[in-house]
This record gives structure tokens, sequence and C-alpha cells, in this order.
């Protein structure tokens, strides 16, 4: 089972791949968003479940947009991931859980968002389960 | 690119991070083991959100702005792990002091008693002759701030930058009131201390790319009025760029609160016409 991880933060994200890669799964790790879309390009159908953070660089995707405090590019890419891949579930694991985007983002299907700090690796393999399940049910 | 190579990057970690070894070891369904993992797992989060919070702040200096969402609030264990890292990382830093600024205020939120306030990041506290001095006053109102070139033109803002012209000299003023303004750069303030009719707050200004005049300036005023103004002047520089500035808002000795303002420096517009006019 295949994850496709987009997060900017070296040190957390270490703990994270290891826990996920324990468990079974295949994680590709995404620093920017570039990067992020070259590994969807590559084979996007092949991610089960998408981890994102919600502060990532702009870099040169969205270097032109609006990304003030680089906490909105999580946004952006979380819309551009939408379209390419409208049904595998987002999880938006992140430190900034009351921005606009991500009040918008909680109300739509296939979407969990939790808070780094109450996420530790083993609850959020449980989470990336339970979300994998879920849409397998429906 | 961002991709990477995960292997080596595990094995790094490992050797030399003892919080993320201790995480490891802490493994199993005891539930001693699984409390000790959790406040493993806290501390790991603290360190490593502030070195990425510096990180991001250095080379996006908005993205301090956005701060105040991401530290968390009623936690005041945590809050004061972060502030402990934040004051051993540097003091000298803005960058520091802001984030030290809004973790005293958090901590006060949560603690609104003379203990906490004596716990919180004290530069004296260590000093001789101080011990368990508390000097904080009881306030509550609204930290504001303007900026204008100095001959008093309020500077236009567009999307909460403040915009000035090349070469000018310019002011950044801050003051305190009790009133909710109704529009401009402010942010809410409370100190929970002694309570007196008269206070004295402490104000300074902190910009690593604009020149300043350092120094703390004090203002005494009643606390059901509005403070005089503080005054910090600086030249804006010939060259375009965006500045981050911070004016630290002090009580007794304590930092209690940050405010960062965003300015623009571009060339006047008349350069700009005679500049189209001549190509």
């Amino acid at each position: 089972m295949k994850i496709l991880l987009i997060d900017e933060d070296k040190a957390s994200m270490a703990y994270y791949i290891q826990e996920l890669k324990e468990s079974g799964f295949e994680v590709d790790h995404a620093r920017e968003p570039d990067a992020a879309f070259k590994f969807l390009d590559a084979g996007g159908t092949k991610y089960e479940l998408i981890i994102l953070d919600s502060a990532l660089p702009p870099g040169q995707k969205y270097k032109e947009g609006k990304t003030d405090t680089g906490t909105v590019t999580g946004g952006l890419v979380f819309d551009d991931v939408r379209v390419q891949l409208p049904t595998v579930p987002i999880l938006v694991l992140t430190n900034f859980p009351e921005l606009d985007w991500i009040r918008e983002a909680r109300a739509k299907p296939n979407v969990v968002v939790v808070k780094k700090l109450d996420q530790m690796p083993s609850q959020l393999v449980e989470t990336v389960r339970e979300m994998v399940r879920n849409r397998k049910k429906g | 690119m961002g991709t990477e190579s995960k292997s080596l990057e595990l094995k790094t970690v490992a050797r030399s991070d003892p919080l993320g070894d201790a995480y490891r070891v802490l493994k199993g369904n005891d539930p001693l083991a699984q409390r000790l993992r959790r406040q493993v797992w806290r501390s790991m989060w603290a360190r490593n959100s502030l070195n990425d919070w510096f990180s991001k702040s250095s080379s996006d200096p908005e993205f301090a702005r956005a701060l105040h969402q991401a530290i968390p609030k009623g936690d005041p264990e945590l809050l004061e792990e972060m502030l402990a890292i934040v004051s051993s990382i540097e003091r000298e830093n803005p960058i520091a002091s802001y984030i030290a600024g809004l973790l005293n205020e958090r901590i006060s939120q949560c603690r609104p008693s003379s203990m906490a306030v004596a716990k919180q990041w004290l530069p004296w506290a260590d000093s001789p002759g101080t011990p368990g001095r508390i000097s904080a006053e009881s306030y509550k109102g609204y930290a504001c701030a303007s900026v204008a070139t100095r001959d008093g033109k309020p500077a236009k803002f567009v999307e909460g930058i403040a915009n000035l012209p090349m070469r000018s000299l310019c002011r950044i003023s801050v003051w305190l009131q009790p009133e909710r303004p109704e529009a401009g750069l402010f942010d809410e303030i409370q100190v929970v201390g002694i309570d007196q009719d008269f206070v004295t707050f402490g104000f300074e200004v902190d910009c690593a790319t604009l020149d300043f005049a350092y120094g703390r300036k004090q203002r005494y005023f009643h606390k059901l009025s509005r403070s005089e103004d503080v005054g910090f002047e600086f030249r804006a520089p010939v060259k375009s760029g965006v500045h981050m500035i911070y004016l630290h808002i002090f009580n007794g000795q304590r930092l209690v609160k940050s405010l960062v303002v965003a300015v623009r420096i571009s060339a006047p517009r008349s350069w700009k016409r005679s500049a189209s006019r001549s190509a």
C-alpha cells in the first residue's frame, strides 16, 4: 500500500516514515510541491492516501501565486491533488488547524485533519488505516 | 529537489538524537511506557517545530505572523518547555524574542497566578538580590502600531504590508490603549500581576535589515487612558524589498507582547513616472 507524504519538515517526518514503513506501507516523501507533483504525474493512481502539511514552500509551481506566510501553499496543493485524484483520501497533518482552507477542507469527503502534536507516529498509522478502510467501504 | 533518501536520513537521526532513541525504545502496550512515550513525543514536537519555525521565519519573514495559530493553548508544561528551548537558542534573535513573547502570553493565559508569572522568562530572575521578585502590573488593552513618513503622512497598507518610498525618513509608532481600535495594526494584550492604577511599559524595536537607534523607551500612564506614542525612526533604504520590524513590549523586565510590522520599500511614484517617460 503506497502513501505520498508532502511535508517540508525533515526531522519529524523521519519518525512518521519509519512507523509507516514498519507497518507495511510504502512511502514517497516530497518536501515541496514540485517534487509532490512529480511523484503524482509519474503514477498518482498508485497512491492509496496522501498526507499533506499546510506550511510548504511555493516551489516553482506556485511561485507566482498568493502563498502568503507559506501556510496557504498547502491549500493550493490540496486543490490540485483533488483535481488529479478526486477520491483518494487526504490526511492533513498540520500545526495550523485553524487556517481558512483547512476549515473548508475538513468538511469535504475523504479528508481528515489532525494536529501534529496530537498525532504520534503510531497514532498516525491507525488514522491512515482507518481512512483507507473507510474509503474501501464507501 | 525535495525527495528524500529515507534510509540515510533515519540512520542519522537514530545516531544523534537521544529523544528519538527514547521514543523508539518506549514501545509496547504498558500504560507507563505509553505515557512516557507521549511525553517524549511532545518534547520532540516542541524541538522540531521550533526549529522548523525558525528556519521558515528566517527564509519567509511573514511566516512568523501565522505562528500564533500554531502555538498550543492551555498546555502550560509544554509552553514552558518551548520557552526554555527558545531562550536557549538565541535571545538576540528577533524571531526568538517574538516567539518568546507569544509563549509568555499563552502561559499567562493558562496560569493567572503570581506563581506562574514568576516562572516565566525573566532575565533578572537569576540576578542576586532579587529572589522571587514579581513586578508585573495588571493590564488589559491593546498594543497598537502605525507607520508614517517623518512628515506625518501615513503609510498605505496593501495586504497587511505598509508601503514606504525609498530613502524617506520614516517613523514607526507604538502605543497602548484600553479600547479595541476600529482599524490599523493592533493586538490584544493582557498582563496578570499587581493591580494598580498607573502602569509602566517598556518598548523596543528590533529589525534584522533596517537601522534603528536601539534601546528601551518607557511610558508611565493610567491604565484606563491611552499611553503616549513611542516613536522609532529609520531611513528607508535605497533598495526595494520587504522588511519585518518587531516591536517588543515589556512590563517590568518581562516581554509581554511583540507586534510584527511588515514594510515594503519601493521607488516613489514620481520616480516610476519619470522612468517610464524616459523609456
